[in-house]
């Protein structure tokens, strides 16, 4: 290691330390660090796994959601014409409203 | 390295355990009027130095993979809570309109099976948003335990570092009598406490003891930890420097 400071018993201790924290050593303890981390990592890829697959459901829900939320519109809407044909009043005032409005935007344009 | 803007530095602060990691691995210094303090306090203190300099450590791996859990946690949950609403709406707006052509069905004389293909599949989608509560209950539970397990992770690999840094340190320790080089109590002491790596990297460059050619202070690993460490602690002893 290169040294800024020249006090020569700084340079002989440099110099044996370099020889005791030889590559082997070195890579020896770096080698131990890296099992350590591998370790954790794979651990870790556990969690990981299932928040994937809790993500994916998660993705699923959602895109389930408007799907339900147009086939119950749809049995509403088929409520509404059924409760039109026998004279009486819609079962759902609101969506009837906005049926109609959709119909006649639909005429016009 | 990933560049963590201020949201991400945001939703970091939310989870206590990681922000006490980047502290400890960025060295940061918590202001004890700081501790327990509340979430828009803790961004004026998790700055993206600290969570860089964090990063920028030999074990700080598990702190990435940390993030990335809690990413993706953070992601999960959000998608799921927007989605209660909105189907607890829908499961009420079945129920209301399943009751008013009962109702209908009852008071009023109307054929029994007139409703009866609207009512199926209300019916049948009742049942669908059903099993997609149940689902999203059950995410949201399953979630819960991965935060818990996740921070419990955490705490653990921390703990590991701190084990085997402490193991690996009292081995090196013993360099010092090989050489003969005493270092004092303190030094000693010193030599054996966790020592961030940006902290260290500053220790070397205030001594103006040039860094070894292959320690790449971005990216250091664990035999560039130790050793700088070593170094450190013997620059210090026979010069007098302080930290």
């Amino acid at each position: 290691m290169a040294t800024a400071t020249s006090n020569p018993a700084v340079q002989q201790n440099a110099k044996a330390l370099q020889s005791k924290l030889n590559k082997t050593v070195l890579e020896k303890l770096n080698s131990a660090g890296q099992a350590l981390t591998h370790a954790q990592t794979k651990e870790s890829q556990g969690a990981t796994t299932i928040l994937d697959q809790i993500a994916l459901t998660a993705k699923e829900i959602k895109s389930r959601l408007p799907e339900i939320k147009s086939k119950v519109r749809m049995a509403v809407v088929e409520a509404n014409n059924k409760s039109k044909e026998i004279g009486q009043d819609p079962i759902d005032n609101k969506l009837s409203a906005r049926e109609d409005l959709t119909d006649s935007a639909a005429l016009k344009g | 390295m990933a560049n963590y803007g201020s949201y991400a530095r945001t939703v970091l602060t939310d989870f206590d355990e990681l922000v006490r990691l980047v502290h400890k691995y960025s060295g940061t210094i918590v202001p004890t009027d700081k501790v327990g303090a509340s979430t828009l306090e803790k961004i004026q203190y998790l700055t993206s130095t600290e969570v860089r300099n964090a990063l920028n450590h030999p074990h700080a791996d598990f702190i990435r993979s940390i993030i990335r859990i809690l990413g993706v946690y953070i992601k999960t949950i959000r998608t799921l809570l927007e989605q209660e609403q909105p189907l607890m709406e829908q499961k009420k707006y079945i129920e209301e309109t399943v009751s008013v052509i009962g109702t209908r069905l009852q008071l009023e004389e109307v054929e029994a099976d007139t409703f009866q293909n609207a009512i199926a599949q209300l019916e049948k989608q009742y049942s669908a948003l059903l099993d997609l509560q149940n689902r999203l209950d059950s995410s949201k539970a399953q979630l819960s335990e991965v935060l818990a397990k996740t921070m419990k992770m955490a705490k653990q690999f921390d703990k590991a570092w701190d084990q085997y840094r402490a193991e690996q340190l009292n081995d090196l320790a013993t360099v010092f009598d090989e050489i003969n080089l005493s270092l004092g109590d303190n030094a000693r002491q010193d030599f054996l406490q966790q020592t961030t790596w940006t902290h260290l990297v500053q220790e070397m460059q205030s001594l103006k003891v040039q860094l070894p050619k292959d320690v790449d202070i971005n990216k250091p690993d664990y035999s560039h930890y130790f050793l700088l460490k070593t170094y450190n602690a013997m620059y210090k002893s026979l010069t007098g420097g302080a930290s």
